[in-house]
C-alpha cells in the first residue's frame, strides 16, 4: 500500500503573525515533494510541526490515514519521520557508525557490539555507494558527507517520511548530484520526501510534486512536470514580476574613477587591483571562498592590509577601522547581516544611527526626535514593513533587516560615496530582490559607486555594468556587462 | 498578576525573618524612662562579704545561681586572681533590662561560644543581648556600631580588630555608650592600654606555654638530647597581642634553652591569612625543610594554627616528636571529648564563661554608673595602661585536667 | 509612544519590579522595627552610608557589563588605592590633593592593565581582571605599605570621613549619589552611553557599523579602575588606616548588586536605575535585619534568600520576552 502523508486544516500562530493558516496538502510515497515559498511563507513551520517541535493551534497530521500528534521529536521519529535540517544534529566528536545507530547502539548489558554496529553501517554504506568509512570520525567529514551520515540515519531508522530543509546550501555542485542520487534511491523505496528549497533549478530537477505557500497560506499544489519557473514565481510572489532584470531602471550615467585599489596584499588576497567610478555598479563575481569579502573588509578598515595602495577620489588612503572608513564615505554591508551588520537586540532606530550618533545630538544629549526622524525616513524611503521604529531587528525578516542596514547607509546624515553590498539579497524572497536591484541603480544613479558582490551567477551577470571575477584570492578576470555570459564567468570562477 | 505573586513572597519571606528573630519579636523596649535606678547602695553587705582572701576562687557562695544575683564579694580585689566577677550591690532585677551588643569581626568558635555564655547569663544579670558578626568587613562594623546606637543599645562588647583598632575606638567614643574589649588589646604609642580590656596578657602567655613546654616534654619524649629541640614560633604580626605571645616566646625560650637560639623558626601568618591553610602551609614548610631538628616545641599563638601544625605534624609522620600546644582553645577541648589524642597536648583553655562573666558584670557596672573607664578594675591595673587589662586566670591544661577546671568555672559563674 | 503605552512599558520593566520590592521590604522593616526607627533620617542615612562603597564599585562594574565585559579587580584597586593613600600621606609631605590624584591615577593604571589583557592578549576579562585585581593590586598593596596597615591622620581624611552635610549627611554620600547620578545620565542620554549599549549588544557589528569599541573597552575598564581607587581612598579614611584587607571582599557583592538590578550578562541591557535600586535593597535589607537583631546565623540566609528571590523574577519577568521571540519558554 502506498504511504501517505496528509497536512489536515493545520494552523499555527505565534504573537503578531499566523506563521499557518488552515494549510492542506497530501505527499505520498515513492515521489519527491517541494514546498516552495517565499520567506516567511510557513514552509520551516510546517516542517517543525510535522518532526514534533511545535504543537498546531488547530488541525492534524495524518499518517497513513491516521491522525497524528506529536508531542516532541522523539515521538515523530518512533512514528518513523525523519526531518534534515540546515543544521546538522551530529555529535561531531563521535565517529560514522555511532551517530547513524545512536538511539540503538545493539548493546547487551551496557556493552556495544562494536563489530556488528560496523557491519550494519558498512551494509546501508553500501547501498547508497557512499564515500564514507564507518570509522570516520564525523567531526572531520565535509558538510555534504555530514549531510548523507544524516540520510543514513534516517534510513536506519527505517523512516517512511523523510524531509529536507534547503539541503542544497552547502554543497558543491557535484556533492548536489550524490545528493539526488541518493534521494532518488529514498523514492525507488517508496519513502515519502519533502523537500524544502527556494531554488528553482533544483525543483525541476529532483521533485515531482510541488506545493507552493503564501504568507501561511497554501497558494496551489502543482505536478513538476506539467508547470515552469515563471508559472511558478507568479503563484509564490502573488504578481507577475515579469522578467525581472528587463525591468531594471538602469543608471547610464558613469563618471570619473572614484575609488582605486593595486596590489592589496591581505592575508588571504594577493595582488588585487580594480577601479570603481562613480555611478559604476561594480560586480564581484566568484565561489565562496574566492576572497571577494575579504577584499572589501581591508579596503573598509575592517581588516589588516600587508601593502597595496588605495585611492579614494584620487587621494591614497589607509584606513585603520572601519570608523575611518566610514569618516571618509565608505559603507558596508556585511555578508553576515545578523552577526555582523546588525546588532539584533536593538531597535531600528537604534540600529540606524549608529554611524552618525554625533549629529543627532541636541547639546550633550542624544535627540530622541533627530533619531525618530531618521529612522522614520529610512523606513518609508525603503518600505520597510515595521509598526513602529521601536521594533527589535531581530524580529524583521530577512529582507526588511537587508533594508534597515541599507537605510543606516543611506541616511540624509550620511555622506556614502562607496558602498559595498556583501551577498545582500541572501534569504531573501524574489519580490524584495528586485526592490533591492533597482534601489541599486537608484544609489548609482545619485553618483554613489556601488560595489556589488553575489554568488547568485544571474543576479551578479544583470545587475553589475562591470563584473570582476576572483579565485583564490586572486583577480582572474574583468568583463563588461555586454561581454559577459555565464559560462564565461564560471570559468574564470573555477579554472586555472 | 506575577508581580503580585512576588510580593506575597516577599512578604512571607520577611515574616519567617521575623519568626526566627529573638523572641519579644516587634516590641522592642528602647521605652521611655526607666533611667537607671541608681544603685541603692545596700549597706547590708552581703552574706558572704567576708571572704577567704585566698587566690581561690572567691564566689564559694556557691549562691542559688538563677533568680536571684548571687550575693558576691564587694572587694574587687578579692576576685582579680579569679575567674573574675564584679558585682554591685543592686539587684539586678530592680531596674530595666538592659540592651547589650557583642560584637566580633569572624564567626570563629571562641566567639560563637562566648555568645553562648553570654546568654546563659542574661537572666542573672537581668539584659538582653544582641550578637553582630561583621564577617570581616570593619566598614559594616564601623556602621553599625552607629546603628545600634542609634537604636538606643546601652553598651557594647566587642572584639575590636586590630588593624583598625584606633578608627572604631573612635567611633565607639562617638557614641557616648560604655564598651568592654576582649581579647584585642588597643594601645597607644607609649603601649598604654587605653580601652577596658579583658584578655590575655601577649608575654605572659608566651612565656607560660614555652616553660609548659619545658616543664613536661619529658613525658611525651623521655630523657632526650636538648640540644636537638627546636621551635616553630607562630605568630600573625598585625595582630599585637597574636605577636606578643610570639615574643614570649622567643624570651622564654632563650632563657631554658639558651644554645638553641637558631632553632627557632617563625611562621608569620601575615603571609596568608588567619586560617588552617596559611598554618599548615607554614608548617609544612618549616617541619620538612629542617631536618636539623629532630624534637618540635609548637607554641601556638593560635588555635587553627596549631590544629594546621598538628595536620602537619601527621601528613610527615612527625607526631611522636612534636608537642604543640596553645593560647586560648575552644575546638580542642571539644576534640578531647571526643577522644582526640594527638600531638597538640594541651591548651591555655579558657572557658568561655571567664570572658562573658568579667565583661557583662563590667559592662553593666559601667551602664547602670557605679563604675567609670577609670575606675573600673582599677585596683588591678597595671601602671602604664590608662585602663584596665584585666587578665583572666588561665592554667594550661591536658586532656586530664580540662574537664575539672571548666566545672569549677561554671560553680563560680553562678551557674 | 503616547502616554498610556509608557506607563505599560514601565510597569512591565525590571525597575518596576525592583521598586515593588523596596517598597516592601522598606514598609515590612518600618513596621517591624522599634519605634518605627527603620524609616527615620539617621537610620536611613545610615543605609545610604553603607552603600557609598558598593555604590562606586558597582558604577564601573556595570558599565563593563553592559558593554559584554567583566571586572573583578575594583576591590583590590581600592585595597592598593588605600595603602598607597596611607603609606604616601603619612610618609612623606607631598599635599593632600596630588595624593588623592596618584591614587586615582594608579587605579587608572591597574584598569589599563585590565584592558591591554583583555583587548591586546585577548584574555577572557573574568579572568584577567580576577588576575590583575587578587595577584597585582593585592601585591601592590602589601608592597606599598610594607605589610602593615599604616595608620592615617590628617585633617582632610578626617573631613572626608566624618563630615556631614547639615549635620546629617555625610559627604561620601553626597559624593556618591552625584557620581551615580552623572553616570546614569551619561550612561542614558548620551553618545558616549548608547555606544555602550551598542557594543554590548554586538561588538563586531558596532565596529563595522562606525563605533570604536577598543577605545571604548580601554576607557570603561581605566573608568572602573579609577572608580575602584576613589572608593578605597574613601574607605581608608573611614578606617584612618591603609587597612590591607581593605575592600578586597568588595569585587563579588558588586558584581552581585549589578546583576540583581537587572543588568544581564550578556550584555546590552540593564540601566542604573536597576542597579541603585538593586543595591539599595540589599543594604537596606541588612540594616533591617540588623535592625531587628536577626541572630548573625541567620542573616547569610536571609539574603541569599532574598537574592533568589531577585532572580527568580527576573527569570518570570523574562518568560514574557522570550515568548515574544518565539522561542522556548522552559
Amino acid at each position: 500500500m502506498e504511504k501517505l502523508l496528509e497536512f489536515k486544516n493545520i494552523s499555527k500562530a505565534f504573537p503578531g503573525v499566523q506563521a499557518l493558516d488552515n494549510v492542506s496538502f497530501s505527499a505520498r510515497g515513492g515521489a519527491v515533494s517541494a514546498l516552495l515559498g517565499e520567506n516567511g511563507a510557513g514552509k520551516s513551520t510546517l516542517l517543525k510541526i510535522l518532526s514534533g517541535d511545535i504543537q498546531p493551534d488547530a488541525g492534524s497530521v495524518c499518517i497513513d490515514g491516521e491522525d497524528r500528534r506529536f508531542a516532541s521529536p522523539y515521538q515523530s521519529i518512533k512514528a518513523s519521520v525523519s526531518v534534515i535540517y540546515q543544521e546538522r544534529q551530529l555529535l561531531g566528536a563521535m565517529n560514522v557508525m555511532e551517530n547513524v545507530f545512536l538511539d540503538d547502539l545493539h548493546e547487551k548489558f551496557g556493552i556495544v557490539n562494536r563489530s556488528e554496529l560496523k557491519r550494519k553501517t558498512q551494509e546501508i554504506i553500501d547501498i547508497f555507494e557512499l564515500p564514507v568509512k564507518p570509522t570516520d570520525i564525523v567531526g572531520r567529514l565535509s558538510v555534504a558527507h555530514q549531510q548523507m551520515i544524516e540520510i543514513m540515519k534516517a534510513y536506519r531508522r527505517g523512516s517512511d517520511i523523510i524531509a529536507f530543509d534547503e539541503p542544497t546550501a552547502p554543497l558543491t555542485d557535484k556533492e548536489i548530484a550524490i545528493l539526488f542520487k541518493l534521494i532518488r534511491e529514498l523514492k525507488e523505496r517508496g519513502k515519502i520526501i519533502l523537500y524544502v528549497s527556494h531554488r528553482m533549478a533544483e525543483i525541476f530537477q529532483i521533485t515531482d510534486d510541488i506545493i507552493v505557500l503564501k504568507d501561511g497560506q497554501l497558494v496551489t499544489t502543482l505536478r513538476t512536470s506539467g508547470t515552469n519557473e515563471r508559472e511558478l514565481v507568479k503563484a509564490m510572489v502573488g504578481r507577475d514580476i515579469g522578467d525581472t532584470y528587463s525591468n531594471l531602471k538602469r543608471n547610464e550615467i558613469m563618471g570619473d574613477v572614484l575609488l582605486e585599489v593595486k596590489n592589496l596584499e591581505t592575508d588571504y588576497v594577493h595582488d588585487v587591483s580594480f577601479e570603481l567610478r562613480r555611478g559604476e555598479v561594480l560586480g564581484f563575481a566568484g565561489l565562496v571562498g574566492a576572497g571577494r569579502t575579504e577584499v572589501m573588509r581591508a579596503v573598509f578598515g575592517a581588516d589588516p592590509i600587508i601593502s597595496g595602495e588605495i585611492k579614494l577620489e584620487g587621494k591614497p588612503v589607509r584606513f585603520k577601522k572601519p570608523k575611518d572608513a566610514i569618516g571618509s564615505g565608505i559603507a558596508l554591508c556585511p555578508e553576515d547581516r545578523k552577526d555582523q551588520g546588525l546588532i539584533l537586540g536593538r531597535s531600528i532606530r537604534d540600529n540606524v544611527s549608529i554611524p552618525v550618533l554625533s549629529k543627532l545630538k541636541r547639546g550633550l544629549f542624544m535627540s530622541y526626535r533627530a533619531e525618530e526622524a531618521l529612522a522614520a525616513e529610512a523606513v518609508r524611503k525603503y518600505s520597510i514593513r515595521t509598526p513602529s521604529t521601536d521594533k527589535r531587528t531581530v524580529e524583521l525578516s530577512g529582507g526588511n533587516q537587508q533594508k534597515t542596514i541599507l537605510g543606516r547607509w543611506t541616511s540624509d546624515k550620511m555622506v556614502t560615496k562607496v558602498l559595498i553590498l556583501d551577498e545582500p539579497t541572501k534569504g531573501i524572497d524574489v519580490g524584495t530582490k528586485a526592490e533591492v536591484y533597482q534601489m541599486i541603480h537608484d544609489f548609482a544613479a545619485t553618483g554613489i559607486g556601488v560595489i556589488f558582490i553575489s554568488s547568485e551567477l544571474p543576479e551578479v551577470l544583470n545587475v553589475s555594468d562591470n563584473i570582476i571575477v576572483m579565485q583564490n584570492g586572486r583577480v582572474t578576470g574583468r568583463v563588461s556587462r555586454q561581454e559577459a555570459t555565464e559560462e564565461l564567468v564560471v570559468a574564470m570562477s573555477m579554472l586555472e | 498578576m506575577k508581580k503580585i505573586i512576588a510580593l506575597l513572597i516577599a512578604i512571607m519571606m520577611l515574616a519567617t525573618l521575623a519568626a526566627c528573630t529573638k523572641d519579644e519579636g516587634p516590641a522592642s523596649p528602647s521605652t521611655s524612662a526607666s533611667a537607671s535606678t541608681s544603685p541603692s547602695a545596700s549597706d547590708a553587705p552581703s552574706a558572704s562579704a567576708s571572704t577567704p582572701a585566698s587566690t581561690e576562687s572567691s564566689t564559694q557562695a556557691s549562691a542559688s545561681p538563677e533568680g536571684s544575683a548571687p550575693a558576691g564579694p564587694t572587694d574587687p580585689s578579692v576576685n582579680a586572681n579569679s575567674i573574675g566577677f564584679f558585682f554591685d550591690d543592686v539587684d539586678p532585677h530592680s531596674r530595666r533590662t538592659y540592651d547589650i551588643v557583642w560584637a566580633y569581626m569572624r564567626p570563629m568558635a571562641l566567639f560563637l561560644n562566648i555568645h553562648d555564655a553570654m546568654v546563659e547569663l542574661e537572666d542573672v544579670l537581668n539584659f538582653k543581648l544582641t550578637g553582630y558578626c561583621a564577617n570581616s568587613d570593619i566598614d559594616a562594623m564601623l556602621q553599625n556600631i552607629e546603628i545600634f546606637a542609634d537604636q538606643g543599645v546601652d553598651g557594647y562588647i566587642i572584639v575590636i580588630d586590630a588593624t583598625a583598632n584606633m578608627r572604631i575606638k573612635e567611633v565607639l567614643d562617638e557614641t557616648g555608650l560604655p564598651y568592654i574589649g576582649i581579647l584585642n588589646s588597643v594601645r597607644d604609642s607609649n603601649g598604654s592600654e587605653i580601652v577596658p580590656l579583658i584578655g590575655m596578657e601577649g608575654f605572659t602567655i608566651g612565656h607560660m606555654m614555652t616553660q609548659w613546654l619545658y616543664d613536661n616534654y619529658k613525658k611525651y619524649w623521655g630523657d632526650i638530647d636538648t640540644s636537638k629541640i627546636g621551635m616553630l614560633n607562630y605568630t600573625f604580626s598585625p595582630n599585637i597581642d597574636f605577636h606578643e605571645r610570639h615574643l614570649g616566646n622567643i624570651e622564654k625560650f632563650n632563657e631554658l634553652l639558651p644554645g638553641n637560639g637558631d632553632l627557632i623558626f617563625p611562621a608569620d601568618g601575615v603571609s596568608g591569612a588567619l586560617d588552617e591553610q596559611t598554618g599548615y602551609d607554614l608548617a609544612s614548610a618549616i617541619f620538612a625543610g629542617h631536618p636539623e631538628v629532630e624534637y618540635w616545641f609548637v607554641p601556638s599563638c593560635l588555635e587553627l594554627y596549631a590544629f594546621a601544625a598538628s595536620r602537619a605534624a601527621e601528613t610527615l609522620n612527625m607526631e611522636d616528636r612534636v608537642l604543640i600546644t596553645t593560647a586560648n582553645s575552644d575546638v580542642l577541648s571539644a576534640q578531647w571529648d571526643n577522644g582526640y589524642d594527638g600531638c597538640f597536648v594541651s591548651c591555655i583553655a579558657t572557658h568561655a564563661l571567664q570572658y562573658a562573666a568579667p565583661a557583662l558584670s563590667g559592662l553593666v557596672s559601667l551602664i547602670n554608673g557605679t563604675s567609670t573607664f577609670d575606675t573600673l578594675w582599677s585596683t588591678i591595673r597595671n601602671p602604664r595602661d590608662l585602663y584596665t587589662y584585666f587578665e583572666m586566670d588561665v592554667e594550661i591544661l591536658t586532656i586530664d585536667t580540662y574537664k575539672a577546671f571548666f566545672d569549677r568555672v561554671r560553680a563560680e559563674s553562678g551557674l | 509612544m503616547g502616554a498610556a503605552e509608557r506607563v505599560k512599558n514601565f510597569l512591565k520593566s525590571k525597575t518596576f519590579t525592583l521598586l515593588c520590592i523596596l517598597v516592601a521590604i522598606m514598609a515590612f522593616f518600618w513596621y517591624f522595627s522599634a519605634n518605627h526607627s527603620f524609616l527615620s533620617v539617621r537610620n536611613i542615612t545610615s543605609i545610604l552610608y553603607s552603600m557609598v562603597l558598593f555604590i562606586l564599585f558597582s558604577i564601573g562594574v556595570s558599565l563593563l557589563v553592559i558593554f559584554g565585559e567583566f571586572d573583578l579587580s575594583p576591590g583590590y584597586v581600592g585595597t592598593a588605592a588605600g595603602a598607597t593613600l596611607a603609606t604616601i600621606l603619612s610618609g612623606t609631605g607631598i599635599p593632600w590633593f596630588l595624593v588623592m590624584l596618584i591614587c586615582l591615577l594608579l587605579g587608572i593604571v591597574f584598569g589599563l592593565i585590565n584592558a591591554v589583557l583583555v583587548n591586546k592578549f585577548r584574555v577572557q576579562s573574568f579572568i584577567a581582571t580576577l588576575a590583575v585585581g587578587s595577584f597585582l593590586a593585592k601585591g601592590f598593596s602589601y608592597i606599598i605599605s610594607g605589610g602593615r596597615a599604616i595608620a592615617i591622620d590628617h585633617p582632610v581624611i578626617d573631613w572626608l570621613a566624618s563630615y556631614k552635610l547639615w549635620d546629617v549627611v555625610p559627604v561620601t554620600v553626597i559624593i556618591s549619589v552625584a557620581l551615580i547620578l552623572v553616570y546614569g545620565i551619561v550612561l542614558a542620554k548620551t553618545q558616549f552611553g548608547r555606544s555602550i549599549y551598542l557594543c554590548g549588544g554586538n561588538k563586531e557589528a558596532a565596529r563595522l557599523a562606525g563605533l570604536d569599541p577598543k577605545k571604548l573597552s580601554y576607557l570603561l575598564f581605566a573608568n572602573s579602575g579609577m572608580l575602584g581607587a576613589m572608593a578605597g581612598v574613601l574607605f581608608a579614611s573611614r578606617l584612618k588606616s591603609g587597612n590591607l584587607d581593605g575592600t578586597n571582599s568588595y569585587s563579588f557583592p558588586a558584581v552581585t548588586a549589578v546583576i540583581f538590578g537587572g543588568i544581564s550578562f550578556g550584555g546590552g541591557s540593564g540601566n542604573m536605575v536597576g542597579c541603585f535600586l538593586g543595591l539599595l535593597i540589599i543594604n537596606a535589607f541588612n540594616n533591617g535585619l540588623t535592625i531587628m537583631r536577626v541572630s548573625p546565623n541567620w542573616t547569610g540566609v536571609a539574603s541569599g534568600a532574598l537574592l533568589i528571590l531577585a532572580l527568580t523574577l527576573d527569570y518570570l519577568s523574562n518568560r514574557r520576552v522570550r515568548r515574544q521571540i518565539g522561542g522556548k519558554t522552559s
